[in-house]
């Protein structure tokens, strides 16, 4: 497994775990479920100080093994193609998230006080969850790449 | 080349002499290749396997290590 496969691997990790957590805060547990939230939240922070190891971890050899080529040629199309998978995940939740205000801006005259209020906020938890999910696919198709080619 | 076979889209893979000839350059690992050349040990590997089409410039720098001509290295297998 190369130095990149495991950063995929971390950021797929890290991602995955924000996304757990936020959803967790924002939706919160279901009742009775109290007793697993500490347990859950102990996972959490486990897998963000694991992929932040294993990013350090990989730097340092990094250093060591400086005389050694760090990305090449095909390193930079893989990481071209998982920016591009991405951007496609982020431009569709940008213009979800537009398109949500245009039509809360339309109907807004037609619709209760209370409900135009909440919107904004459902804007930026479909922003957040939009980059991480961006950051996430971003991570799967480098993998992917990196599987295929091993 | 006929005009039936020039109406059809050609599509093939980048096939390659690399395990042979580093057997034949002193038994030369992979990683020994790579450093030459200015890839990783992982871009040699999948080369190898006919998982990644090297760039020309690439596959140059690697017939140069094998100090071979470009065809010998590499060929163009087409599909049927």
């Amino acid at each position: 497994m190369s130095r990149h496969e495991l950063y995929a691997w971390a950021g797929l990790a890290f991602a995955l775990a924000i996304a757990g957590y936020y959803i967790l805060a924002v939706i919160g547990l279901p009742d009775g479920a109290e007793s697993v939230s500490d347990r859950l939240g102990s996972i959490f922070v486990r897998v963000i100080v694991i992929a932040v190891a294993v990013e350090l971890v990989l730097d340092a050899s990094q250093s060591i093994m400086r005389f050694r080529v760090d990305k090449d040629e095909r390193d930079r199309m893989i990481e071209g193609r998982s920016f591009r998978n991405a951007y496609y995940i982020l431009a569709v939740v940008v213009f979800a998230a537009i398109g949500q205000l245009v039509v809360t801006g339309l109907l807004g005259e037609y619709i209760n006080n209370e409900f135009v209020v909440s919107l904004p906020v459902v804007t930026l938890h479909i922003l957040v969850l939009g980059v991480l999910a961006a950051s996430a696919i971003n991570s799967v198709t480098r993998i992917y790449y990196y599987r295929r080619g091993s | 080349m006929t005009s039936a076979r020039r109406k059809k889209r050609i599509k093939g893979v980048v096939e390659n002499n690399i395990r042979h000839l580093r057997f034949h350059a002193g038994e030369m690992t992979q990683q020994e290749l790579a450093d030459l050349v200015g890839v990783t040990r992982q871009t040699i590997h999948a080369i190898e396997a006919s998982k990644y089409a090297p760039s020309l410039e690439l596959a140059f720098r690697i017939a140069v290590a094998f100090d071979a001509p470009i065809g010998e290295v590499f060929r163009y297998e087409l599909e049927d």
